[in-house]
């Protein structure tokens, strides 16, 4: 549905994050973007992945992979002072069964990382195809 | 002056503060930038922005949300009729494509806006901005925003809404909030439509949906309503329109507080 204009919100937050350093930094090249993703942010990692490998081209990140650390969705129950691990459409503490719970995780939708090659280090291959790969992921 | 738009900004208005910029923290080799940012923050800085408007003109601003043909429009005909005369409202319609939702407010004398999205699934902040400003803000009370027919993408993109009012039909089945549950999580109020069909619809159960809606958490009131029949509550038949609409003074109350009225 929306991945690509997620992708695209994705690539700017890049983009800043490097324009952010100092020049060194900022002539280098990304080879890996981590996000942290949850059920409840409503976006599909699979979407996402695909979208990713059409909106990086002529971006910084053009040969950078994409990694989706996936973050399960837990619910806190303060009567039971529990957390449970829950799925999407049932926020329910394990315990008691309440619904009357807040939810501590999963909603996640966020930039965590981005590396970048050593800019002394050997230059990244020309060329690459990203398709070659996309299938590691 | 706002410095996105060049629209007057409300004086004494916090600037929207770039929460990116402070959370980039640099680490040693092997150049990995750690960061914290999440990937709607445009669109929430954008949204805090619309807000800001909002609140500069006291505008109440309701989201609906829903399945396509759900009756977000009926809906917000039956609205018009029922308070026009009272309160000044405006409508903000997102479509993929077609201007008849508008066309069809327009017919009821309110002020109304289309967006036509093409390809995009649900509208964003961006967009509302832009149509906020083909409104005059100071002539409205009550802004509806009727959403692209979706019960996907539209929950995850903040407008600058006060609310949320998610609608689902009793032809729908009970079951959609179990199905949705990003969609009716974010629900300030759930809405039960259609509901003079209900005796038609023997396998929808109001508790069994609400019960769903629980389960995610939520605590959003769950009234059903009908749009084609809104006065029929005297006749003991359906709910006609009678809880949505006590909701809606509801917040209108909440919102209009005894303070001078600011230049
Ligand atoms: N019986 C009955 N039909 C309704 C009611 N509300 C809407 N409908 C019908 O449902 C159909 C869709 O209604 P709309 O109001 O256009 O729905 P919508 O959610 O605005 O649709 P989109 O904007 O296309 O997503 C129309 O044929 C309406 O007449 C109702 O309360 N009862
Ligand atoms: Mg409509
Ligand atoms: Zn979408
Ligand atoms: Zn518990
Ligand atoms: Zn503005």
């Amino acid at each position: 549905m929306h991945e690509l204009s997620i992708c695209q919100s994705l690539l700017k937050e890049v983009a800043r994050a490097i324009a952010n350093q100092s020049e060194v930094q900022s002539k280098a090249v990304v080879t890996a973007v981590d996000i942290a993703l949850g059920p409840l942010s409503g976006v599909d990692p699979g979407q996402l992945l695909r979208a990713f490998e059409l909106a990086r081209w002529g971006t910084l990140a053009e040969t950078a992979v994409l990694r989706i650390e996936p973050v399960p969705v837990t619910v806190w129950c303060a009567e039971c002072e529990t957390e449970s691990t829950v799925p999407p459409n049932a926020l329910v503490c394990s315990m008691c069964g309440t619904w009357r719970v807040s939810l501590r995780s999963g909603a996640d939708l966020s930039l965590r990382s981005v590396t970048l090659s050593d800019p002394d280090g050997p230059a990244p291959k020309e060329g690459t195809c990203p398709e070659e790969k996309a299938d590691v992921y | 002056m706002c410095t996105e738009c060049g629209c007057p900004f409300p004086p004494g208005m916090v600037k929207i503060t770039t929460a990116a910029q402070k959370a980039v923290n640099l680490v040693a080799p092997p150049h990995t930038l750690e960061l914290h940012t999440s990937l709607m923050r445009a669109n929430v800085e954008t949204a805090a922005h619309n807000r800001a408007h909002f609140a500069w003109a006291d505008v109440l601003v309701i989201n609906l949300m829903s399945a396509p043909g759900s009756g977000k429009t009926s809906l917000l005909e039956a609205t018009i009729e029922a308070l026009g005369n009272r309160v000044r409202i405006g409508v903000i319609e997102g479509d993929l494509e077609t201007e008849n939702d508008a066309a069809r407010i327009r017919a009821k004398g309110v002020p109304a806006v289309q967006i036509t999205t093409g390809q995009a699934c649900h509208l964003d902040a961006t967009m509302i901005h832009g149509a906020l400003h083909q409104l005059d803000l100071s002539q409205i009370d009550l802004l509806f925003i009727e959403n692209v027919g979706n019960l996907v993408c539209p929950a995850g993109f903040d407008l600058g809404q006060d609310a949320n009012v998610v609608l689902l039909s009793v032809t729908e089945g009970d079951d959609k909030p179990s199905k949705y549950p990003v969609m009716f999580r974010a629900a300030d109020l759930v809405l039960l439509t259609k509901a003079d069909l209900a005796p038609h619809m023997d396998d929808f159960s109001l508790d069994r949906a609400t019960s769903n809606i629980r389960r995610l958490a939520n605590d959003a009131p769950v009234h059903a309503v009908s749009a084609r029949r809104p006065n029929s509550l005297t006749q003991g038949l359906t709910p006609g329109l009678t809880p949505w609409l006590d909701w809606l003074e509801g917040e209108l109350d909440r919102r209009s507080f005894p303070m001078e009225d600011t230049p």
